[in-house]
């Protein structure tokens, strides 16, 4: 019955997407209308249009994924999320005193967050009848993510102390005879420290995702290590420099160029002045841009390229050959177009990067008749709805 | 009428690729599946998923199977006949006429709300308000201006008391809030004044040595006061919360190019309300100066100065060295200049023909 079943080889199969651009723009339409109208409310209902469409669209070996998340728990997620997100925000901006507790809190949180959030998305995944899901506790969450981040914290937190009381932050101090305050410096102290352990954190907690993944009875397990991180993150650090350089390299040369022209003539005229240096200014800011849009599509296609060659479910492979130059381009033609376009070509935006995405994964099913169902409970959406509004990515 | 779909039965219990099925429905609401052992299911026991799109459907059965079709204008056929509608939001969804008409009240709502309704609604929530938020929102800006920008002042004693007895003048007599004034050399910012919400109004050594008068000084500082009282730094606080939010329902699932789709027109709407507090300080100290007599020209000519020396190559100019109170700050730092360039409150031609134009 399967037509894997009959070959004598397992085959690679390729993700189709079938969405095109002009039947979304009519979904996302309707979506933006209701969601204003509603005031905010029919946007957990457009969120489950909007999935449906893209997962149901989304097809491997004949067969597409089903999105079955509940709106009303959506919204009650939302609900949630909005006062939460309200409170860490009244006590960052107006209880500098607290920055530790608050800091820590919002730390303590995270678990709870990265596993209600997955929970919600994998169970509520569907492919030929059988759910993904995602086989963690609460306390699973805790001790695979808390320990790392209390380290970094800890860290972070002794570093600071160490700046405190040492001889360097008093002669500050003293020299500056005035308010500077040693939780001043805690923000940039605590992303300086917090930087070289990312790529560790970002590899911690796509392994306890993945790891704890399951597709039926077939359970997801994943092979990259720490270093495999740390190199992508290394590699887009120095090309992040290089691409620092050239735009102000390109800057002294636009500026060099208007150097020479009229600008002394302009001495006397403050606005004839302002129109020599328009042409430079706008020269670096494409440049800085350009650029960036392909250091993010450099870095996005290789992340995602380890994690998905290194991840594994059960019998099935996944194979990503996301090519950064092309991510690249997408990334800049779809901003500008969506820029331009005063979003109206979001819908457009959204459907060619689904379209390439699909295009370069593939899927390899040893033994799909080997994947079962099995039972699971109900968890809410609150998880899930927190991560949106942290921008979560945890790359599912 | 029977109606026949082509579909494909995935049992729930493997993950294997479906069996090709034909279903049959009867106009009086029996489904059968030709070939399995089901019997005539009843359209009230099968859950049937709404349209949407060409996507397929699916017809999960009481016994944990579904059954997946794409024969999408069958199925609605088959449950019209069964006396059920078929889903209003699909209509609207695959309606070209209603998504222009769509587009059209969403262009109008948002630029609507852009223009109007955000101003309107954050100046009521600051007015209700208590003062505290204020000193709140303050609370170690001046400590982060300090680190950052700023440095010691460097005027005399004699000098600061003389200012500080000018500008206690200025307040109003009402009561209306009460002005501590602050010294700072400008650092890179150079000669400018800032209005804190509580209250503190920063005036840089560079902005007292480029005025040439009393009157020049003071008006600058009741524009300053005027963004104080009519407590500016709140309600753009909370426009730009409420602009947020209008921009995350609008794109809300858009992802990774969403931050910079929204960059744009934010920017723009922002600057369209920082103009506006601009006016309303500028209305504020044009009434003042009539109160306390003070020539509205004398605005004008020290916003024009600072105009004038705030791009590099008038560094030159005689008035503009006057300004510099220390030699350290006369390097000509490339990353000052830029910064003085990118500064986002030029004097716009139209403001100064206000005070200009009031001059007689």
């Amino acid at each position: 019955m399967s037509s894997n079943e009959n070959l004598p080889f397992p085959v690679w199969a390729e993700i189709q997407f079938e969405g095109n651009a002009t039947e979304y723009l009519k979904i996302w339409i309707v979506n933006v209308l209701l969601t204003i109208a509603t005031l905010g409310i029919y946007s957990a209902w457009a969120k489950v249009r909007t999935e449906s469409y893209f997962y149901g669209n989304t097809k491997i070996n004949g067969s597409s994924f089903r999105y079955t998340a509940d709106p009303v728990k959506i919204l009650k997620g939302r609900i949630l999320s909005i006062i939460v997100f309200a409170l860490f925000w009244v006590l960052f901006n107006f209880y500098p005193d607290l920055v530790m507790w608050t800091l820590g809190a919002a730390i303590f949180t995270f678990p709870f967050v990265v596993v209600a959030s997955t929970s919600f998305r994998l169970r509520n995944t569907v492919y030929r009848n059988i759910r993904f899901h995602f086989d963690v506790r609460l306390r699973d969450g805790y001790r695979a993510l808390l320990i790392p981040l209390a380290i970094v914290f800890a860290f972070t937190a002794g570093l600071y102390w160490a700046f405190e009381s040492s001889e360097f932050a008093t002669q500050l101090e003293s020299a500056e005879g005035s308010e500077l305050k040693a939780e001043d410096m805690l923000s940039s102290i605590f992303i300086l420290a917090i930087l070289p352990f990312v790529p560790y954190l970002v590899y911690v907690l796509r392994r306890f995702v993945i790891d704890h993944m399951r597709y039926g009875s077939a359970s997801g397990k994943f092979a990259a290590h720490g270093w495999d991180f740390y190199k992508i993150y290394l590699k887009s650090f120095l090309l992040a420099i290089g691409v620092m350089m050239s735009a102000g390299m390109l800057l002294g040369i636009a500026m060099s160029g208007a150097d020479m022209g009229e600008l002394a003539n302009a001495e006397n005229n403050p606005e004839e002045l302002t129109e020599q240096m328009t042409g430079p200014i706008v020269a670096f800011m494409i440049a800085f841009y350009g650029l960036g849009f392909y250091l993010m599509g450099y870095f996005n296609s290789r992340l995602t390229n380890m994690t998905y060659n290194n991840t594994e479910i059960g019998p099935l492979l996944i194979s990503s050959k996301l090519r950064g130059r092309k991510l690249g381009t997408l990334y800049l033609t779809n901003t500008i177009a969506a820029l331009l376009s005063l979003g109206l070509l979001i819908p457009w935006v959204k459907i060619r990067m689904a379209k390439y995405k699909a295009s370069r994964t593939e899927f390899l099913a040893k033994d799909m008749n080997a994947i079962n169902a099995i039972e699971q409970s109900d968890r809410s959406a609150v998880g899930e709805e927190i991560g949106d509004m942290f921008d979560l990515d945890i790359g599912l | 009428m029977t109606v026949r779909i082509r579909g494909k039965l995935y049992d729930g219990h493997t993950a294997a690729a479906g069996q090709d099925v034909e279903a049959l429905g009867s106009a009086s609401g029996q489904l059968t599946l030709v070939g399995q052992a089901f019997g005539a299911l009843d359209v009230s026991e099968i859950h049937i998923s709404e349209r949407l799109a060409a996507i397929p459907r699916t017809l999960s059965l009481p016994s944990g199977h579904v059954f997946e079709s794409s024969d999408n204008d069958t199925i609605d056929h088959w449950l019209q006949q069964c006396g059920q509608s078929a889903s209003w939001r699909f209509r609207l969804e695959s309606n070209w006429s209603f998504a222009l008409i769509a587009l059209a009240i969403v262009s109008i709502v948002v630029f609507a709300s852009a223009r109007w309704g955000i101003p309107l609604a954050s100046d009521m929530i600051a007015e209700r308000m208590p003062a505290e938020v204020d000193s709140m929102i303050a609370r170690g800006a001046l400590d982060a201006l300090d680190e950052a920008v700023f440095e010691e002042t460097a005027l005399s004693d004699a000098l600061q008391s003389a200012h500080q007895t000018l500008f206690k003048n200025l307040e109003p007599s009402d009561g209306e809030a009460t002005f501590k004034i602050e010294f700072r050399g400008g650092g890179w910012i150079g000669a400018n004044a800032f209005a804190l919400p509580d209250g503190t109004v920063v005036v840089t050594d560079e902005l007292i040595a480029l005025s040439k008068s009393d009157d020049e000084i003071s008006s600058v500082i009741l524009h300053e006061m005027g963004h104080v009282i009519h407590r500016h730094s709140l309600r753009q606080v909370i426009r730009h919360s409420w602009l947020a939010l209008l921009s995350l329902l609008i794109v809300g699932d858009v992802s990774s190019a969403g931050a910079l789709v929204l960059a744009l027109p934010s920017v723009l709407v922002q600057s369209a309300y920082s103009r506006e507090f601009e006016t309303e300080a500028d209305d504020y100290a044009l009434m003042r100066m009539q109160e306390l007599d003070i020539k509205p020209i004398n605005f004008a000519n020290l916003m024009q100065r600072m105009e004038r020396c705030a791009l590099p190559e008038d560094e030159e100019l005689q008035e503009c060295r006057e300004a510099k109170p220390n030699a350290s700050l006369s390097d000509p730092g490339k990353r000052r200049d830029w910064l003085q360039y990118l500064s986002t409150h030029p004097a716009t031609l139209d403001r100064l023909t206000r005070f200009k134009d009031q001059n007689n």
